[in-house]
């Protein structure tokens, strides 16, 4: 395996003009990616794991630090070169409702990356209908609009969004934080799927440590704009070694009542030894 | 009524009057299509200090039932029928009045998001005291005091300096340990909490979960928790309830539901959670979508998503919830098991 994506040191600061203290929302981020697999990175809200995304495909500038895609450096990148970037990382959002247009066909917003990299002229149409069939839509559902279809599958949408350009990397935030349960599976096998068909490449950013779990290769566990703990997934969560991940793994509700009622004891020792207090 | 065997608080007592009793309740909303029915001869009872899970996705009517349940929904649009009762008195057709009184009294209430629940404007403090005078009938003082001794309670430190703080002062956990110390404020029977870890990390979710079986251990208070999520209420539910478009398709004792889930549905749910622990099996999932209230199949309303879906029964009938052991009911033709 080699790395598809290098990042060092990151940082993203937001503020801090005129003598106040800066929030350090990323702070010093490193992390790499193989070709083909998938790093999950989970944290807490405003642990900086979306910010991290963004930031990653400059959607965000970061303040410092470098991003290597393939090799290719991508806060050195021009307009032109950025244009490229993006045909080769794409981004899946949180909520499919509030990042698709409600006025277009899903169809139309499926193209619309085809249009702006100038790919598949002659059969766009074609093209569009493939990439519904491939994330499990049915090809009629082209013509529908975003408010005629489930959560699920206006996330399949935006799935096949991302799809359009033939990326190597997804970086997925939180792609099923706002589905029911029956319907994460359904999205999750999705994407596991996908990744073996297309040899994608992953960066899986979420907050439900299960989830994440359930599609990693490795993990990266952020808290306040670090990374604390990175590793093997298997290794990271039956051996998790910072007192934060110990944290976070013993406060993920398990489906038995019996070990549930068990933790519980486990867990409130694990709180009084690291600070989770908040405001 | 199925005794409440496996209830911990129950266990080495009589049967006692349940605190809150729900029956056929149906809540119909008249839409530009006709009349949708999202609730449809609901059963629920809740013995004092219990706590009762009600599990369900998105448009199961979960949610709508509680507030049917409170009388928060308003009629119109929303028509309501059956029998609610709480400690013996009827809700249903109960005057806004007498209906302001039951709350806060009677049941508490705690939603998901409490920016919303909260008034912003209000410091915590008058917003816990204004029951506490004018329900209550006590002093500006004794409130303040009995306010700053729910904070605490709640696990809110510096009670006294809080109380003079606004909503947004407070952290998402926060608040939500303030809606809680609200809904217990005025001494409830049954504290009704609709999804209120969320919208919340799982560290602070794991807080509050433990913060309301003390409470209820200490208090009393019998608790209905109102959850999508079958792994948060594992660990705290004595019975659940698992809703599917509108009705209830099995209801069990907590340990039972988990051990031997009958319903094809329930099953289904368990089978889609990714578990800590087992790492990269593919999920199970339920194909497909639930029907719209204004259009369900005939017969079995699970039957198109329905792995098991073994004959014309299913395609003609619609099952009834029936007992298939003591104090486990199940609306199906099959019980699927092992």
């Amino acid at each position: 395996m080699s790395a598809l994506l290098v990042v060092e040191d990151l940082r993203v600061h937001f503020g801090g003009r005129r003598g106040t203290e800066p929030v350090k929302a990323v702070d010093g981020v490193s992390l790499t990616v193989e070709r083909g697999e998938t790093l999950g990175l989970v944290g807490e809200s405003g642990s900086g794991k979306s910010t991290t995304g963004l930031a990653l495909l400059r959607l965000l500038e970061p303040t410092s630090g470098s991003v290597h895609l393939d090799g290719t450096d991508v806060r050195a990148a021009g307009k032109r070169e950025l244009r490229g970037l993006r045909r080769r990382m794409a981004m899946v959002f949180q909520d499919p409702y509030a990042s698709l247009n409600p006025r277009r066909t899903v169809g139309a917003s499926v193209a619309e990356p085809l249009e702006v990299h100038g790919l598949h002229r002659k059969d766009r149409g074609g093209r569009v209908r493939e990439l519904f069939s491939l994330v499990g839509l049915p090809e009629g559902f082209v013509d529908r609009h975003p408010h005629e279809l489930s959560g699920g599958q206006r996330q399949r949408v935006g799935i096949a969004r991302a799809l359009a350009v033939e990326p190597d990397l997804l970086v997925l935030d939180e792609p099923i934080a706002s589905l029911d349960v029956s319907v994460q599976a359904q999205v999750l096998n999705l994407l596991v799927r996908l990744q073996r068909e297309l040899h994608l490449t992953y960066l899986f950013v979420a907050h439900d440590l299960a989830a994440v779990q359930h599609v990693s290769d490795r993990v990266a566990v952020m808290r306040r704009g670090e990374i604390v703990e990175q590793g093997d997934a298997a290794q990271v969560y039956e051996h998790p070694e910072h007192p934060y991940t110990q944290a976070l793994l013993a406060a993920v509700p398990l489906p038995d009542p019996a070990a549930e009622r068990a933790r519980r004891a486990e867990r409130r020792s694990l709180a009084d030894a690291v600070d989770l207090s908040e405001q | 009524m199925s005794a409440p065997s496996t209830s911990r608080a129950a266990a080495g007592q009589g049967p006692a009057e349940p605190v809150l009793e729900v029956r056929d309740l149906s809540v119909t909303f008249g839409t530009r299509r006709g009349r949708a029915p999202v609730v449809v001869g609901l059963d629920l009872t809740v013995g004092a200090g219990e706590t009762v899970a009600v599990v369900g996705e998105s448009g199961s009517g979960k949610s709508v039932s509680m507030l049917a349940v409170v009388g928060l929904l308003p009629t119109p649009p929303a028509v309501v029928e059956g029998s609610v009762r709480l400690a013996g008195e009827e809700v249903l057709g109960a005057g806004a009045e007498r209906l302001r009184e039951m709350r806060g009294r009677e049941v508490g209430m705690v939603f998901q998001d409490p920016m919303t629940s909260l008034n912003p404007v209000l410091t915590i403090g008058r917003q816990l005291t204004e029951g506490l005078e004018e329900r209550l009938g006590m002093g500006r003082r004794e409130a303040r005091e009995r306010a700053a001794e729910m904070l605490d309670l709640v696990g809110i430190r510096e009670p006294q300096r809080r109380l003079d703080e606004y909503p947004h002062q407070f952290s998402g956990g926060m608040r939500q340990r303030v809606m809680i110390a609200l809904g217990l404020s005025l001494d409830p029977k049954v504290l009704i909490a609709d999804e209120p870890t969320t919208a919340l990390d799982v560290t602070t979710q794991a807080q509050i979960l433990d913060l309301v079986q003390d409470l209820q251990s200490r208090l009393g208070t019998a608790v209905v928790w109102v959850s999508h999520d079958l792994g948060v209420v594992a660990g705290i539910a004595d019975r659940v309830l698992v809703m599917y478009s509108g009705e209830v398709v099995e209801e069990a004792g907590i340990d039972a539901l988990f051990a031997a889930p009958r319903h094809p549905y329930t099953r289904g749910l368990l089978g889609a959670l990714p578990v800590l622990g087992r790492a990269r099996t593919e999920l199970a999932t339920i194909a497909g979508l639930p029907p719209d209230p204004l259009d369900r199949p005939p017969g079995c309303w699970f039957r198109p998503r329905c792995p098991s879906r073994l004959d014309d029964r299913c395609a003609s009938m619609h099952p009834p919830l029936h007992d298939v052991a003591p104090g486990h009911r199940v609306r199906s033709f099959y019980e699927v098991s092992g």
